[in-house]
């Protein structure tokens, strides 16, 4: 019988961003450990809910990786005034678009700065949300644009939906390893 | 060589082996098929069953994005083809060189449309200069008012006229003819001199008029006279002669044609000296001409006016870059118009090019009363190399004549071009297809001939950085139509055009191109229909145990599951437990997604398996101390409790009355609650048996011979331990009640972002996620901080849910405690000295923490002497540092 392989155990912080209405927290609530009311983010500015997921390493060991994902509202007010606060320590970054509203792909420009001014350059990975109403309403963007809306940043973009859940396993999954890989950590292929 | 029957032996195991091949076969038929469209249930013979969903069919399945292939779901293809086939859609996802420019033919080479001449339509005239001809018959002037250049030559005639010829009254006389006046149709005048004459088949035959007096033209070197020959009587020629002294002279002749022509006649042919011309003679020349006529009319003399000059506009151009000789790189273009040019022998239209390859002089004919019209000049072949270039256009005017003369030619909207067609580039950005593709076919389409080139290449790449290691080398193609792409797959691709050319004027154009593409769908979802627990099992039905799947996941892949009863649906864990379910509906639905268009998570079976509550197999006996050997004096007690199982270890009962209790020891009692007392001493069994079975248990006591005190120690031995237990913790319960008011329940210490770095607790388990309390508590702080910087900024102290919660912050983590009961007013100054001790032993691992645990090893024992201890005293070293 083979033996376990290693676990090794990291905790992490990542920051999920975006303008309001997107669905963030949607977009994350089925993938998570939930334990707080939605309002939290209404009242407070931001709700924490976690996400463990386990990498295999080249070398047989194995790391969980414990994700608090700080769901921040998605006011630009708010954002200025606790920013400080809510993105200190931040290992990544999902941030969320709305494939039916072009501004707020643009808006996520600055939450991404925003969150780079607070903790320097970390991995980012874009999620377009919504993809299941491309075929409802009028698409105004599409690869081009989002394409240039994240070269600056180095990220990588799924397009996903809250409503199928489609991509939203990889986003955790790639932010992760991009995480990892900032640490000097490569996660088995 | 024989063949032997074979032995006795053989053959009985040559039947045996048939024998067991047949049945093999008989049961690999019998059993059931391994693929099947609905759930089939198995037993696993330990109170459970799998009911298994294979991928043959759709039959049950809702399958949305995801198809069925050799008994897998998997992502399908999807088409990714893509076509430009308008220069905008190259534009949008590309930049040309500033030498290509686009228009709805496709994109080509530009020309250089730069024009540059200035002022070319002398609004200004300020660069020309207006150069008049050397003897200024010719000028050249910048018309202000109807802003173009005016060419203008104007002299009166020099001409007088010496005989009318309306009438001849005896002035001339026939030779070789017979003159008479005719009044009809003269060219001036009433009337016109003919001649009837008949010139035979020798040559040199001639007839005319001749004068009869002698004439003296010494003041004049032109005679200019109208002549009609009449037809048939051509070819004729003319000219005149005079006898000059006592030489016969005559002038050059002249061909005629037919209609009125004015000639006029070089008199400095008939000698220097003119004044005593004899015999005049006016004539026509020919041969076998029967009958000829020939009418003159409006002799004049006087002297020509005579010049050929040329005035012109003239502008020097700079030529910046170099040009091909190739006919169109540089191309002239004036308009002209001639309202008049009467009275001159020609004018001309002239323009020049001047520059280091020397002048290039064309010249064309104008006429009078041209209107506006354009001429397009090429000078391609003497302004390729660049520099200055001298640009001028006018008029030459070349006059032999003795009539007034009147000569204007316009010119306007002057310009120059040079076409200057350079080699160039189109080049793509990074162009996203949603996923690593497949790159099959790639269709061209352009025009490329002659001097004109084309190379279309692609490449493709993982990033959207163009040229990173990702990226493949270019992929070359030179002909058009529709070929493999021959290009490794990619989520990338990028498009190079090169348009060459080697002349100037011919371009390629680019008219379009077609990639076939594919990658497989980002996601997509089974989802079975709702399995529900047969109505005979369902009483005994227990809960579902897991799920487990036969599949294949590759990198850049993902499934998940849910499972549901229709009402809800909850992720299943990556163990697959789903023990918390106890619906006998249920449905699961498998979420496949790839973020690798070139591959696909494949689903080939999904097993849920469910317990229930089956017959009884076995039954065991516990008692107080079990499993320990039951060794009790006689008259001691021990109590049995008697369990029934079934085969997956579910209790079926454990109700005393449902047993039979026996024992072999004759003077010991068992009682129907399963209580024995013991009795004979000795070796002996109780024995216990599940009414209506077979199934029982059996277990062996010992009885001592007599009760002593320590038989009846040992006998009651569970009954002392347990009151010296109670004992213990009664006394420490009270060191604990002297030493402590109030008990810490738990320790959080968290680092300034919010991450948990160790968390301590004096109960079983937390009520809620540590690492999410301790974010949610992190925001918290922070908002109260924000929301009242006095008052909050540095809250130590908040009571919630009848604890005491206290805040203690450090450089780089905050420690939290909260309390149950009332909290000693030490607590403060304790968890104050707690707080420097752990700075001062882990303050760097805490600024530095990457989040992994083993990095905070030490921190556990640390912050456990916190919890344990009513009053916290520092170790006196830690990881090899002072406390």
């Amino acid at each position: 019988m083979p033996s376990m392989p290693e676990m090794q155990r990291i905790k992490t912080k990542v920051c999920l961003v975006g303008e309001a209405a997107v669905g963030k927290t949607s977009l994350i609530r089925r993938f998570v450990q939930d334990d707080f009311d939605d309002r939290y983010i209404t009242t407070l500015g931001a709700k924490v809910s976690k996400r463990e997921i386990v990498f295999d390493m080249p070398d047989r060991k194995r790391i969980q990786m414990d994700i608090t994902i700080w769901d921040i509202m998605g006011e630009k007010g708010f954002r200025d005034l606790l920013k400080e606060a809510f993105f200190h320590g931040a290992k990544g970054v999902l941030a969320v678009a709305d494939l039916t509203r072009y501004s707020t792909l643009k808006e996520l420009d600055d939450w991404v700065q925003g969150v780079f001014k607070v903790v320097g350059e970390i991995p980012v990975v874009y999620a377009i949300n919504k993809i299941d109403l491309k075929d409802e309403v009028m698409i105004l963007y599409g690869d081009k644009e989002i394409g240039e809306a994240t070269r600056a940043f180095e990220a990588p973009f799924f397009y996903t939906s809250a409503k199928t859940g489609e991509n939203v396993e990889l986003l955790f999954q790639r932010l992760g390893t991009m995480v990892l890989k900032r640490e000097g950590l490569s996660v088995a292929s | 060589m024989f063949a032997t029957r074979p032995t006795r032996a053989y053959r009985f195991g040559a039947i045996g082996l048939c024998a067991l091949l047949a049945v093999n076969l008989l049961l690999a038929f019998l059993a059931p098929p391994v693929r099947g469209d609905l759930p089939t249930q198995t037993e696993n013979g330990d109170a459970s069953r799998t009911v298994t969903w294979t991928m043959g069919t759709s039959a049950g399945l809702d399958l949305q994005g995801v198809d069925l292939e050799s008994g897998n779901a998997t992502l399908p293809w999807k088409a990714q083809n893509l076509s430009w086939d308008r220069p905008g859609q190259f534009a949008a996802n590309g930049s040309f060189d500033s030498s290509l420019a686009a228009d709805p033919a496709g994109i080509s080479l530009r020309a250089d449309s730069t024009n540059h001449v200035v002022d070319g339509d002398f609004v200004s005239g300020t660069p020309w200069t207006f150069e008049t001809s050397a003897s200024g018959n010719v000028t050249a002037a910048w018309n202000t008012t109807a802003t173009n250049a005016v060419f203008r030559h104007n002299s009166p005639k020099t001409e007088a006229q010496w005989d009318s010829l309306d009438a001849n009254p005896g002035t001339w006389a026939g030779v070789n003819g017979i003159p008479w006046t005719n009044t009809t149709g003269p060219h001036e005048g009433t009337g016109m001199l003919g001649l009837n004459f008949t010139l035979g088949p020798g040559p040199g035959a001639w007839a005319g008029v001749q004068h009869q007096t002698v004439v003296n033209w010494s003041g004049s070197d032109r005679m200019v006279i109208w002549v009609l020959p009449m037809n048939p009587s051509l070819p004729l020629t003319f000219n005149i002669t005079a006898t000059v002294g006592t030489s016969l002279r005559g002038s050059t002749a002249r061909a005629l044609v037919p209609g009125w022509q004015e000639i006029a006649v070089d008199l400095r042919e008939l000698g220097p000296v003119r004044g005593s011309l004899i015999s005049l003679t006016v004539r026509v020349m020919g041969q076998n001409i029967p009958s000829g006529t020939v009418y003159f009319d409006d002799l004049r003399t006087g002297n020509a006016k005579q010049f050929d000059e040329t005035a012109r506009v003239r502008q020097t151009v700079v030529k910046t870059n170099a040009t091909t000789p190739a006919m169109g790189s540089a191309v002239l273009r004036v308009n002209w118009s001639t309202p008049s040019a009467t009275g001159v022998v020609r004018v001309d239209g002239v323009v020049d090019v001047n520059g280091p390859s020397g002048s290039a002089v064309q010249t064309f004919p104008m006429s009078s009363g041209m209107t506006w019209r354009t001429s397009l000049l090429d000078f391609s072949a003497t302004t390729a190399p660049p520099g200055f270039y001298s640009v001028s256009v006018g008029i030459r005017v070349i006059m032999d004549n003795t009539s007034s003369s009147s000569v204007e030619v316009r010119a306007d909207d002057v310009s120059l071009l040079f076409p200057n067609r350079h080699n160039g580039t189109y080049l793509s950005g990074a162009i996203a297809m949603g996923a690593a593709s497949e790159f099959l076919r790639v269709t061209w389409a352009f025009d490329a001939s002659g001097p004109a080139t084309l190379r279309a290449a692609l490449r493709t790449g993982n990033d959207s950085s163009p040229g990173s290691p990702t990226w493949s080398p270019w992929q070359v193609w030179a002909t058009t139509g529709s070929q493999p792409a021959g290009l490794p797959p990619a989520a990338f691709f990028q498009v190079r055009v090169d348009l060459m050319t080697v002349n100037a004027s011919v371009s390629p154009v680019l008219r379009g191109m077609a990639l076939e593409a594919r990658h497989h769908s980002a996601g997509g979802s089974v989802t079975s229909a709702a399995f529900n627990i047969p109505t005979a099992e369902a009483g005994t039905f227990l809960h579902w145990r897991k799920l487990q799947v036969r599949s294949r996941i590759p990198v850049g892949t993902a499934l998940s599951f849910e499972i549901g009863d229709g009402t809800y649906w909850k992720p299943v864990a990556a163990d697959g437990n789903v023990s918390d379910s106890n619906s006998t509906t249920i449905s699961w639905r498998a979420t496949l997604s790839t973020a690798d268009g070139l591959v696909t998570p494949t689903l080939e079976r999904v097993d849920l398996v469910y317990e229930y509550l089956g017959p009884i197999v076995r039954v065991e006996l516990r008692w107080l101390g079990w499993p320990a050997r039951i060794v009790l004096p006689s008259g001691g007690v021990v109590k049995f409790t008697a369990l029934a199982l079934d085969a997956g270890s579910h209790l079926v009962s454990k109700e005393p009355s449902r047993f039979d209790w026996n024992t072999n020891d004759t003077r010991g009692q068992i009682g129907i609650d399963g209580t024995y007392k013991a009795g004979e001493p000795g070796d002996h069994i109780v024995n216990v048996r599940f009414l209506g079975t077979s199934r029982s248990a059996v277990v062996s006591v010992h009885v001592l011979a007599s009760a002593t005190w320590i038989d009846v120690l040992i006998g009651y031995a569970p009954y002392w331990l347990a009151i010296l237990t109670l004992g213990a913790v009664g006394y420490s319960g009270y060191r604990f009640g002297i030493r402590r008011t109030s008990v810490v329940d738990d320790v959080f210490l968290i680092s300034k972002d919010g991450r948990l770095l160790m968390h301590n607790t004096r109960r079983m388990r937390a009520d809620r996620d540590e690492d999410i309390l301790s974010g949610m508590l992190t925001a918290i702080l922070a908002f109260l901080k924000d929301s009242d910087p006095e008052e909050n900024g540095e809250l130590t102290r908040f009571e919630i849910g009848g604890k005491t919660t206290m805040l203690e912050r450090g450089p780089h983590a905050y420690l939290v405690a909260v309390y149950s009961g009332r909290v000693p007013r030490r607590a403060g100054k304790n968890l104050k000295r707690f707080m420097t001790s752990l700075e001062a032993n882990f303050g760097d691992v805490f600024a530095k923490w990457s989040g992994d645990r083993e990095d905070l090893q030490d921190l556990k024992a640390f912050t456990g002497r916190f919890v344990s201890r009513f009053r916290f005293r520092p170790p006196r070293r830690i990881n090899g540092r002072a406390a």
